[in-house]
């Protein structure tokens, strides 16, 4: 299933989740496993200055520097890298950390990006300031392939895959996702639960909708949902089911997860967010992700799914 | 007598907690991981489950789940006992969440009071 | 000493050369080594009889110290207008030394005149519209830094930015491989997004050769995709060469004209090898300055300009906007209190000041716009001009200097700053950094790619609900 699995980390306990799910999900399913840290920000104009992402310092890049960098990511991460059953390597950058990441993934081939949810503060601070929108949203934007994330410690606590969540909008880009969804469960023999929200608050355009039009809407959508994706379903594949909840979808995406004990959810990303900083914050993708009990990945494009 | 199974790879908190139970006279069975754990559920029919997160093979979570989804046992109640951070929200409706190193008499409490004693 | 092992008189010629300056980091050894660095006086000399010519000798001769200039010069203003600052003293302490004595000055005396052209000139030249004799003290400064280099005094970030030029046609170690790859990247990056939009190598005879900045592709191409998004939705026929795409020359800053020429001699290459109409340059002050202004005498071309007509990427926004090429939502516009840097490189030294403000009346709403005071080619450098920013040696320096900066912006209660300069934008961030003040700063192309107009047959397919 996933071959080439990217680790993005910035070698500290804000990945820690982060890695939990990637050593495993590369051990488990036999995938190559790439841990690429970016470890200073291009600064000072044309100099060889960069900014270290953990410290803040001005550090200058020389190979002793990547090379201590390195040595402290394989320490950092020892227990993991002796448990883990696949082939590991490390790579040290300096770069903006969307773009590097984003560059390695490519060069690499990689099918699954695991990163840690967008790092918050000091972490952030200096290359977040003239960029808009966090290391995640950028990545998640630009991948060819899903983008795993994990912002809440409990979400790294399953083992492997057995019950996916598709939460679907109808977008083109839920076509990639639904695609990444359907593939994963049929593989690793999951259950899949194929999602959607009515969002109330934007269906009824400002009014309250009555429970008739939501429950009749919610008919609609069932059936919609049969024929865009049941239809699809191989044959001999039967462990999926449809359900639709009307709120608002994060927070019914993330109540249905938590009902079905799922251990992954799939959603959408949505490249035509006008404004990533503004986006950021109101995001159904970003919401999930902050709140979900299981790791979330995000599909844009159709490319590596 | 009232039988707890205990899930947890690390023998040394099997035989704890084995000990801690069987002085206050219950009876107890032990797996090592979410798929042994399974099977051995089926078998034994325990009053109650001290359950363990992360594990070799499968982990607690994927073990609730399962238990959850079968109607006989999904009403077992489960205790998680784990070292790892924010393990009460891994799985939300266990009856009690204990963070290694946790307080004997704590679990013992627990314990009792979901089996009524 | 004559030469020491990382501090010597001959530029950085191989990759190996690179590295191994490189490896010496911060260049601590380098300017160790640079206190015991011989000066050739002879090759000094020589040089100054081959190149001292009648217009810097004269300037020298008629400058009256009336210190007219002081005043004009930011960086006296923001060092407490203290006498060493003034621009005449600069110059009559550093090249009029050297002129006087005709070469003999020693090690000491060097490593004074780099700190002065260096650290007290970014060769802005606002200093030039106040002399009462046409002096140009920036030009005089730019002539000592060549001087200077030529003896090896020059600090270390620029020898290896001037190498890097020499090793790669770029300030930084992007190959010609590289490059590609990084246009059919951010080609493939945003095709979706705006299908049909890819971003041509090579095309002859295209319209538009498009040049830019070697840190685009190496830590932002962004860039690059924000331009070809930008041509694409003009609907130009564009193209970038594979070889001579690279337009800024950090050499310029460096002294290291044999550099300059071979750098900028490669995008006229370029040019003249795939026969574009024009060529437009990235929003970059020096590297117009470099490719526009000083290049084509650097190359001996006889006509003095480029070999196609060469404009500054504000020249082109202009007349997108003009002929409706581009055209803008207005209810897209910026609505909130928004300043413009105007580059010393490209307004008051080329006079684009009233091209950037046409590009303003489409993009603000009206009323929102606050100019600095001082403006256009009054305006003072953003404090980290002619590689003043780059200098770790002077960084304190540097960093007094973007106060004056600083203070223009918060004059106008602006919380955005536009930029349309890499080095602008790279002194702006940083005395963000430094201050704190509270603002953003931007180029131009991600603002218009917010706010223009897709043409209907450009847009994506529509995605259902």
């Amino acid at each position: 299933m996933f071959q080439r699995i990217l680790f993005a980390t910035s070698g500290s306990p804000a990945s820690d989740d982060a890695a939990r799910v990637a050593f495993d999900l590369a051990s488990r399913y036999g995938a190559t496993l790439e841990l690429l840290h970016v470890t200073g920000v291009p600064t000072r104009a044309y100099s060889q200055v960069v900014k270290d992402v953990r410290t803040g310092e001005e550090v200058s890049v020389d190979e002793n520097y990547l090379s201590c960098i390195g040595d402290e990511l394989r320490s950092y991460y020892e227990k993991h890298l002796a448990a883990c059953t696949a082939p590991c390597t490390v790579s040290i950058v300096t770069g903006h950390p969307h773009r590097e990441i984003l560059r390695q993934a490519r060069n690499s081939g990689t099918d699954l990006i695991v990163m840690g949810a967008s790092t918050k503060g000091e972490e952030g601070k200096f290359y977040r300031r003239g960029m808009a929108g966090s290391t995640l949203q950028r990545v998640a934007k630009a991948a060819r392939c899903p983008v795993l994330s994990v912002h809440r410690p409990h979400a790294s606590y399953w083992g492997g895959i057995g019950s996916i969540v598709f939460a679907t909008d109808f977008s083109k880009p839920a076509e990639s996702a639904f695609a990444f969804a359907s593939k994963v469960a049929r593989e690793l023999d999951a259950e899949l639960h194929i999602f959607h929200t009515l969002d109330i608050e934007k269906g009824g355009m400002g009014r309250d909708m009555d429970q008739d039009e939501i429950e009749g809407r919610l008919i609609e959508a069932r059936k919609r949902m049969h024929a865009t994706y049941g239809a699809r379903m191989p044959e001999d594949f039967k462990k999926w089911q449809i359900e639709v909840w009307e709120g608002t979808p994060y927070v019914e995406i993330v109540k249905f997860a938590r009902e079905r004990l799922a251990d992954l959810i799939v959603v959408a990303h949505h490249a035509s967010d006008p404004d990533l900083e503004a986006a950021r914050i109101g995001s159904t993708m970003e919401q999930v992700i902050l709140r979900a009990n299981c790791p979330v990945v995000s599909v844009n494009h159709p490319d590596k799914v | 007598m009232a039988k707890i199974m205990i899930v947890d790879d690390d023998p040394n908190i099997v035989t704890y907690l084995t000990d801690i139970f069987t002085d206050n006279g219950y009876q107890t069975c032990a797996a090592s991981d979410g798929a042994k754990a399974l099977e051995l559920v089926k078998a034994e029919r325990p009053d109650l489950i001290t359950l363990d997160i992360e594990m070799p093979e499968e982990w607690g979570p994927r073990f609730y789940r399962k238990l959850a989804q079968d109607p006989e046992l999904k009403r077992i109640p489960v205790v998680v006992v784990s070292g790892l951070a924010g393990n009460k929200y891994a799985i939300p409706k266990a009856v009690a969440a204990l963070t290694k190193p946790f307080d004997p008499d704590e679990l013992l409490g627990i314990v009792g009071s979901v089996l009524g004693r | 000493m004559p030469e020491g092992k990382y501090c010597f008189r001959r530029p950085l010629q191989t990759e190996e050369d690179i590295l191994h300056l490189l490896s010496d980091t911060r260049g601590t050894n380098y300017y160790k080594e640079m206190e015991e660095l011989e000066v050739d006086t002879a090759d000094l000399k020589k040089r100054l009889d081959a190149t001292c010519k009648s217009r810097i000798r004269t300037w020298l001769d008629i400058c009256a110290r009336c210190g007219l200039c002081a005043d004009s010069c930011f960086l006296y203003r923001v060092n407490d207008r203290a006498p060493e600052q003034v621009p005449s003293y600069k110059v009559q302490t550093t090249l009029g030394e050297i002129v006087r004595k005709d070469g003999n000055v020693d090690t000491k005396f060097m490593l004074h005149a780099m700190e002065v052209c260096w650290s007290r000139c970014t060769c802005c030249s606002r200093c030039a519209q106040y002399c009462p004799h046409g002096i140009d003290m920036g030009q005089m400064i730019s002539y000592t830094r060549g001087l200077l280099y030529s003896q090896g005094f020059v600090p270390w970030e620029l020898k290896i930015g001037s190498g890097m030029h020499r090793v790669y046609r770029a300030q930084m170690d992007v190959t010609e491989e590289d490059w590609v790859e990084t246009c059919e990247w951010m080609a493939e990056e945003n095709e979706e997004e705006y299908p049909g939009l890819t971003i041509p190598v090579d095309v002859e005879d295209a319209d538009i050769m498009y040049t830019c900045n070697a840190r685009e592709p190496k830590h932002y191409p962004e860039d690059v995709a924000e331009a070809a998004i930008l041509f694409h939705i003009a609907g130009e026929n564009w193209t970038v060469p594979s070889n001579g795409w690279e337009q800024t020359a950090l050499c310029m800053f460096a002294g290291d004209w044999e550099a300059c020429k071979m750098q900028v001699q490669n995008v006229y290459d370029a040019i003249e090898r795939l026969r574009p109409k024009r060529v437009v340059g990235t929003e970059c002050g020096h590297a117009h300055r470099a490719s526009v202004i000083e290049g084509p005498y650097w190359c001996g071309r006889p006509d003095g300009k480029p070999p196609a007509p060469y404009i500054h990427y504000v020249e082109w926004v202009a007349e997108a906007l003009r002929t409706g090429k581009l055209k803008i939502d207005p209810a897209k516009r910026i609505k909130e209190p928004v300043t413009l840097q105007d580059s010393c490189n490209y307004v008051r030294n080329y006079g684009l000041a009233e091209v950037t403000r046409e590009i303003i009346s489409y993009i603000v709403e009206p009323g929102y716009f606050v100019e600095m005071a001082p403006n256009k080619e009054y305006n003072y450098c953003c404090g980290g001009g002619g590689g003043f920013n780059g200098v770790g040696r002077y960084r304190a320096q540097r960093n007094k200097a973007l106060k004056t900066k600083r203070d223009q912006i918060l004059a106008t209660g602006c919380k955005l700053v536009i930029a349309p300069c890499h080095n602008c934008w790279d002194a702006i961030r940083d005395l963000e950094e430094e201050f704190e003040i509270g603002i953003r700063w931007t180029f131009l192309k991600p603002l218009l790619i917010k706010m223009v107009e897709i043409p209907e047959h450009l847009r994506p397919e529509q995605e259902e609900e």
